[in-house]
């Protein structure tokens, strides 16, 4: 550190620093990758949850002005487009909780970092599993109503 | 938290381990009791987010 570089000597080094491969090579297999997408949708999701989470409060509420009150509020749920909405709120609610427990197996079995795009691609196959026969049952309905 | 080994070393050295999300709390002070809690109770509330669901709408026709 004490002897004086030639000028550009420094400049040198510190490019050379910058060319060693760093966590910028090879520490972020998220970056771009599935596991950036995973982080994406858990934070959509996440808000989308919440933002049900206070109409259902809500709804549910209304229990206490009786039953009239209650019913007429929750016909709205039975509306064709209302039930996609609940289609897409099931589909949340379901990658939420696969991804979530992901995060959760790889924060308590860190091993587990090492597998991390296949236990992606395998929580997508529980997910996909899943919702074949949910999106049957809440689609029947609606198909119904269209067509 | 999650360190990965180390990929196999470049030809300028080798690389720093993988890591992915957060890490840990070192010790057993509040933070790593926080972090154990958002945890856990996250594994809670999917039992109890997904049981509702289906003692609602599933079971036995759902309530009306």
């Amino acid at each position: 550190m004490s002897e004086s570089a030639r000028p550009g000597e420094k400049m040198l080094a510190r490019a050379k620093e910058k060319a060693r491969p760093t966590v910028r090579t090879f520490g972020r297999p998220y970056r771009g990758k599935e596991g950036q997408w995973a982080w994406l949708a858990h934070r959509v999701t996440g808000v989308a949850i919440i933002l049900f989470l206070f109409a259902h409060v809500a709804d549910t509420a209304l229990v206490g002005w009786g039953p009239e009150a209650y019913n007429k509020v929750v016909s709205v749920y039975h509306n064709p487009v209302i039930r996609l909405l609940e289609l897409g709120l099931v589909a949340a609610v379901i990658y939420h909780a696969l991804n979530g427990t992901r995060i959760m197996l790889i924060d308590f079995f860190p091993k587990l970092a090492d597998h991390q795009r296949r236990l992606f691609y395998g929580e997508m196959a529980v997910f996909v599993t899943a919702m074949v026969p949910i999106t049957i049952i809440i689609g029947l309905p609606v198909w119904d109503a269209w067509f | 938290m999650a360190v990965r080994e180390a990929p196999p070393a470049g030809p300028n050295g080798p690389a720093e381990p993988v890591k992915i999300g957060r890490d840990r709390p070192a010790g057993r002070g509040a933070e790593f009791w926080w972090w154990l809690f958002m945890r856990l109770s996250g594994l809670v509330l999917l039992v109890l987010a997904v049981g509702h669901v289906l003692i609602m709408h599933v079971i036995g026709d759902g309530v009306d």
